[in-house]
């Protein structure tokens, strides 16, 4: 079907109603993570030993890998704020990568160490499923609350988008669980969290660009 | 986007689309309206460096208008326009650029495709059209005196009696040179006797 350009321009004028404009990206991202950070903190004080993540945070390495974990993910939420304009540099899908590495990387040196100091814990399937249940219960319905969000903007690149925003999601779910870990990640643990994660991702990634690819 | 710094006009042009699209966007028709005309120019332009074929472009100028329209909430006033706009074309240029691509590698163009259908009842006029070709030239083949008496008896539909008058031949001899006729064209195109 063809048609005039002038007569779309006619038709795009008459059809057009004010809008509301977005928020800025910034401050669209904090207020997200702030409401989310609410319902987790309450969810958390409410339903984990404190005392027992107190005293796993006091290692160094456990602290560091906690702020690395948080930082993937608020850098992945504001990051994917922001690629949902059109004008935003796609340089934003970078944000997340060195805190990610560096999460991993801390999340790798507790498993080695663990590994190292205990080889048959290292191998214990026990708690691996439940982590990987609580990941995925934590993540999916912060990615559906995170789509929603972004559903806004109407993104032009919607996979780019819900990856970048995938990731995030993953690790706050990630951070989320750290409070209801009362161990190391052992080996078995960290293949575990890896797959909820590369599943959410996924999942994420797959439903956003649908959800997300909103044509005119 | 643009690597170039703009210069004094560009940025007294972009404040202007600038104030337009805010306009547009708390409702004001006429000012979007002009916005829509006045960015023609600079999408056409943006949209040839990589679109050669004109009517294609036009096509991916009129899905930039439409993405524009679609995601207008999202321009910030206190942003330039042009980059916002820019990528928006960048954007559904590649997006057009891809999906020929696809379909380039999935599809074959089949001209004949588009002159005849499934369905044989549709055809009719184009086999018409056919069969009068072939079927003239049959004629033309058969001897003088069969192809007069074809055409007079069976073609312009003349009794015997005129059909006679005009060409000269006797009655009888016209029935027999359209049978002979008919059988003929009869043989040539294989139809039963």
């Amino acid at each position: 079907m063809k048609i005039d350009t002038d007569a779309l321009i006619e038709q795009l004028t008459a059809s057009a109603a004010p809008v509301r404009r977005l928020a800025p990206p910034m401050l669209r991202a904090l207020l997200w993570l702030a409401g989310i950070g609410l319902v987790c903190g309450a969810l958390i004080l409410r339903l984990s030993n404190l005392t027992v993540f107190a005293d796993r945070a006091s290692d160094p390495r456990m602290a560091l890998e906690l702020v690395a974990t948080l930082a993937t993910g608020v850098a992945g939420v504001i990051a994917a704020f922001h690629l949902s304009l059109p004008d935003r540099s796609r340089a934003w899908a970078l944000l997340p990568l060195p805190f990610a590495l560096a999460w991993m990387g801390l999340s790798g040196l507790g498993c080695y160490r663990d590994w190292a100091e205990q080889t048959r814990n290292g191998w214990r399937l026990g708690e691996s499923s439940s982590c990987f249940v609580f990941l995925l219960a934590a993540g999916v319905p912060m990615a559906l609350l995170l789509l929603l969000s972004l559903r806004r903007a109407r993104p032009l690149q919607p996979r780019l988008v819900a990856a970048v925003g995938a990731v995030g999601v993953a690790a706050l779910s990630a951070l989320a669980l750290q409070f209801f870990h009362p161990f190391d990640v052992t080996l078995m643990d960290l293949g575990a969290h890896l797959a909820a994660l590369l599943i959410l991702i996924g999942v994420f990634a797959v439903s956003g660009r649908i959800s997300l690819a909103g044509r005119a | 986007m643009e690597a170039a710094a703009p210069s004094e006009d560009g940025r007294r042009q972009d404040r202007l689309w600038s104030a337009w699209m805010a306009a547009g966007q708390d409702g004001d028709h006429a000012a979007y309206a002009r916005l829509l005309r006045e960015i023609l120019p600079f999408l056409r332009v943006l949209v040839r460096r990589r679109c050669r074929e004109a009517d294609r472009c036009e096509d991916i100028v009129q899905d930039v208008l439409l993405t524009l329209h679609r995601v207008r909430h999202t321009y910030d006033p206190a942003r330039p326009f042009t980059p916002w706009l820019a990528a928006i074309c960048d954007r559904r240029s590649i997006d057009a650029l891809r999906r020929r691509v696809r379909l380039a590698a999935h599809e074959t163009a089949d001209e004949r495709a588009f002159e005849t259908f499934a369905d044989p009842a549709a055809n009719k006029e184009l086999d018409a059209g056919d069969a009068a070709q072939a079927l003239a030239a049959l004629v033309a083949q058969l001897p003088p005196a069969q192809r007069e008496a074809l055409e007079l008896v069976k073609v312009k539909e003349m009794s015997l009696l005129e059909a006679s008058r005009v060409s000269g031949q006797s009655v009888g001899a016209l029935k027999v040179s359209v049978h002979r006729a008919i059988k003929a064209l009869r043989q040539r195109v294989g139809a039963p006797e």
